[in-house]
């Protein structure tokens, strides 16, 4: 587990890190089509 | 006439249907050609000599009547029960659509390709199967997890295998053994039978020796015309930050001529949040994979993966909520890129297919296990659902394949099969025709 830790653990926590506030997720998320045009992105 | 393996599976399918080939006698060579070649690198995990002469006697007509091609060891067969690499059964015998497809065509199965344990892994070294060996060096790693159905196309054996990618399984073996493959748009190909189907990041691919042959083999397999346009044309864009830094210096070259070869109109670009997508990937597999597995059988898994299994199940909330987020970001981000460009371009694999003994690699950042890096070049495409292909554009001076990836918006595949079969021509086919060690007659009379 150390070994995994070491290699994946430092890109986790820098994904949990990231300021994503203004992000917003897909509700309808697809990954067959292209993001819908229904919903934002996020705040600007 | 040459052995009939050593025919494109165009060739194979038009030599079948003119009646110049018999199939019967395509069957029993590729068999033999099987039981000649594949000692050393263990990519035919199964055969099934009497379902085949079954499946080919009740062929039929279609555009792949007759013609013998492997399937990985992830889909349901009405013969078969899929192990997924691993010691037990991952579902029943039965029916998949991969399976319908190919009956539907006349295509013949002739065999199981061998599968990382439980598809989780870049390697192919660690399966219940054994290792598989690469046809460039077969003490070098077939890649995975389809590394069978790679090393299979590359050792011509068959002229088509069916692959899956979930996090880059059919581009990553294909780059590693010098053949082309696809990873469709997720759920271009039905998932129905196929042992991972309950996830959004994985998606089917053909694995072939070069783009005219995966356009016919993914054409069967999507069930839809994949209609050759023009490749010449094609503005592509480069990221690259993270997708061109800390690679092989040889494959960064070799991927680079192949662009200059290729004449296309570069567009440099960045994605935001690129830095974040290997990490995103990573967390959207495994929070998707790891409820289909019992604690027996984590606790009897090989060791590593076992290892690997238990830091995964540490993961939180938050950063599975921080990876969704992130795939939505990314999404949004290379929908916007592809108003910029057609295609994307970056290498498919870091370095070139490492040891099996030591399956890490090289890079200018020091030697790391292989996973990691080839994660980081081809999670992406699992992460937003956009097709990509693995194009042969050189061999390392460790005499291994080096990979260019393509990657075009949804739905496009056709669009990427124009860019390879472009690609090949502009190199001359140097590199798609490149016969491995295995293959060469010096070899084959020894």
């Amino acid at each position: 587990m150390r070994v995994a830790d070491g290699v994946y653990g430092p890109q986790l926590r820098a994904l949990i890190a990231a300021d994503l506030r203004a992000v917003w997720t897909e509700p309808d998320m697809d990954p067959s089509r292209a993001p819908s045009a229904h919903y934002p992105a996020g705040i600007e | 006439m040459s052995h009939p393996q050593d025919l494109s599976l165009r060739e194979q399918a038009a030599a079948v249907a003119s009646g110049a080939l018999d199939p019967n006698e395509l069957l029993d060579a590729t068999f033999a050609r099987i039981e000649e070649r594949d000692g050393p690198l263990n990519s035919v995990v199964a055969r099934f000599p009497d379902e085949a002469r079954t499946m080919l006697a009740e062929a039929p007509p279609g555009p792949l009547h007759g013609v013998p091609v492997l399937v990985k060891d992830m889909f349901r067969l009405p013969w078969y029960a899929p192990r997924d690499g691993a010691p037990g059964e991952a579902a029943p015998p039965g029916e998949s659509a991969v399976y319908r497809r190919l009956r539907d065509a006349g295509a013949v199965i002739a065999g199981i390709s061998q599968c990382h344990y439980w598809g989780a892994g870049s390697t192919g070294h660690v399966s219940a199967w054994g290792p598989c060996g690469n046809p460039w060096n077969p003490a070098h790693c077939a890649g995975g997890s389809s590394g069978g159905s790679a090393a299979a196309v590359g050792a011509r054996l068959v002229a088509a295998a069916v692959g899956t990618d979930g996090g880059g399984s059919v581009r990553l073996p294909s780059a590693y053994c010098g053949v082309t493959g696809m990873k469709a748009t997720f759920g271009a190909i039905d998932t129905e039978g196929y042992t991972h189907g309950y996830s959004d990041m994985g998606a089917i691919g053909p694995i072939c020796r070069d783009a005219a042959d995966a356009r016919i083999f993914g054409e069967v397999l999507t069930g839809r015309a994949l209609t050759r346009g023009d490749g010449r044309a094609l503005r592509v864009g480069v990221v690259r930050d993270p997708w061109w830094t800390n690679l092989d210096p040889e494959i960064e070259t070799a991927c680079d001529a192949a662009l200059d070869a290729a004449g296309w109109e570069r567009v440099e670009l960045s994605l935001t949040g690129a830095q974040h997508q290997q990490a995103a990937a990573l967390v959207c597999l495994t929070t998707q994979s790891l409820p289909m597995l019992t604690a027996d059988e984590i606790a009897q898994a090989e060791p590593v993966l076992r290892a690997l299994i238990k830091f995964e199940l540490l993961m939180t909330p938050l950063v599975v909520h921080q990876a969704e987020r992130m795939r939505s970001l990314l999404r949004r981000e290379v929908a916007a890129a592809f108003a910029q460009c057609d295609i994307l371009a970056w290498p498919t694999v870091p370095a070139p297919a490492p040891a099996i003994e030591n399956p890490t690699v090289e890079l200018p950042s020091g030697r790391a296990p292989a996973d990691p890096g080839n994660l980081r070049q081809t999670g992406f495409g699992n992460l937003t659902g956009i097709p990509g292909i693995s194009v042969p554009v050189g061999v390392h001076s460790s005499g291994l394949p080096m990979g260019l990836q393509l990657q075009g918006p949804w739905g496009e595949e056709a669009r990427l099969f124009d860019a390879a079969e472009h690609l090949e021509e502009a190199t001359g086919r140097e590199f798609v025709d490149a016969e491995p060690p295995l293959t060469a007659p010096a070899r084959s009379s020894t």
